[in-house]
């Protein structure tokens, strides 16, 4: 949990199963949603992010904090010892560690991020999903987009037949 | 057993395809069920996923003849299916014409009518645009006599050779938005001046172009230059042709519907 550190704003989240979490400002608006309502002044005392459990909202604020630094514009003075490149290329490791999750939190983490409206966690965790699903067989795809195949007979054929440039 | 996920919302499943690598990715991942067959023929949807990705080329138009992309060239698969469902004789066209392609882009490709035998030469050669795949086309009018008189007396001067039409190439916006508009430049290259005149699909309508050019202070190669800077002809996969191969075949019967 973030320490108060003078000068820092800081803003409380809260989940719906009843958890708190006092973040920094700047932290919290990696997420447009939150800063939108922080610009508007609807975030006096605490901000109630629905649909979002305290599981989820905790690894969402550890994505934000990790990304703060090198996204926000105050610009701690980081870069003075490590070369961005570095910088970049650590933080790209830390997201594969931090995606290393099951598919439900996966999806969970998605609708996270499309809420809040993180671009960088939303393309992480998209960019994921992409990752398993392309070039695997329909099965494979329907499996982990837990889908079924509720075509019709007729119409799966003629939907085959149409995309087969597409299974070349 | 039952999966234990619930189905995806389909605002997320957009986010989800949006990032597909490729036009192929998502063919085969509609091919999955019917709700997702949805999301991707859907309007915005396409309009976004077009937005990020390039239409790719799928071929070249030489000679009248469609060249398609050979393996391993990527989009081989796709223009081998452009080649077996589009029109490239263009036979849909209803008219006495035997066209000859003057300029193919953005899926579209502009014709002129070629002359028959002992026929005298007219002005401007008639010229329609077409979409070789939906089997749709336009028929231009002919540059308005007003127009074409204030090039230069006497009237005419222009021959041919020295008449050179070209599609004008669409802004991304436009291709992501699968705008059905098109325009078309007609360059006249006269003894002493290069004039141009535009035709807009929107406003149905042929407009003399800004300024005329000076011939003898810009030379005679305006017209060739103009034309190379525009780029080369190509055939690439317009946002149109994506979406029926992802939506099927069904639709293209028709040859009688215009583009416009």
């Amino acid at each position: 949990m973030a320490t108060r550190e003078a000068g820092k704003k800081m803003i409380m989240l809260k989940s719906p199963d009843g958890m708190e979490f006092e973040v920094e400002e700047a932290v919290a608006m990696e997420s447009q949603t939150i800063r939108k309502m922080i610009e508007d002044d609807c975030a006096d005392t605490a901000i109630l992010i629905p649909n979002i459990n305290s599981k989820i909202l905790s690894r969402v604020i550890e994505y934000c904090n990790k990304h703060v630094p090198t996204t926000g514009a105050t610009g701690a003075a980081a870069s003075d010892t490590v070369a961005p490149a570095a910088l970049a290329e650590d933080l790209k490791i830390w997201d594969a560690e931090f995606i290393k999750v099951n598919r439900a939190t996966r999806f969970d983490l998605i609708q996270a991020a499309s809420y809040l409206n993180i671009k960088g966690l939303l393309d992480l965790t998209s960019q994921t999903t992409i990752d398993t699903i392309s070039d695997n067989s329909l099965e494979e795809i329907r499996s982990f987009l837990s889908t079924k195949n509720d075509y019709l007979p007729e119409e799966e054929q003629t939907i085959r037949r149409e995309n087969q440039w597409a299974f070349q | 057993m039952p999966s234990p996920l619930t189905e995806i919302p389909a605002h997320l499943l957009a986010e989800i395809f949006l990032r597909l690598p490729t036009t192929e990715d998502l063919a085969r991942a509609s091919a999955a069920c019917v709700s997702f067959h949805r999301l991707a023929t859907d309007g915005s949807f396409l309009r976004s996923f077009r937005r990020l990705h390039a239409p790719p080329l799928l071929g070249f138009l030489d000679y009248g003849r469609f060249r398609p992309a050979l393996s391993p060239h990527p989009s081989a698969p796709a223009a081998r299916a452009l080649a077996l469902v589009a029109d490239f004789y263009f036979s849909f066209i209803d008219s006495y014409c035997h066209w000859t392609v003057q300029d193919s882009r953005d899926g579209r490709v502009l014709l002129d009518c070629d002359l028959r035998q002992h026929e005298q030469p007219p002005v401007f050669k008639d010229l329609a645009v077409c979409d070789p795949l939906h089997r749709r086309y336009v028929l231009l009018p002919p540059v308005p006599h007003g127009l074409a008189a204030s090039l230069e007396h006497p009237f005419p001067m222009v021959s041919d050779a020295r008449c050179k039409a070209f599609l004008v190439p669409l802004g991304k916006e436009e291709v992501a938005a699968a705008e059905t508009t098109f325009r078309v430049i007609l360059m006249a290259n006269c003894k002493t001046s290069l004039a141009a005149f535009v035709f807009s699909s929107s406003t149905g309508q042929w407009q003399a172009s800004a300024s005329k050019v000076n011939l003898e202070r810009f030379g005679p190669w305006q017209a060739r230059h103009v034309r190379d800077v525009m780029g080369p002809p190509f055939y690439s996969q317009t946002p149109l042709c994506l979406r029926l191969l992802l939506l099927g075949l069904g639709g293209i019967r028709g040859p009688e519907v215009a583009l416009a």
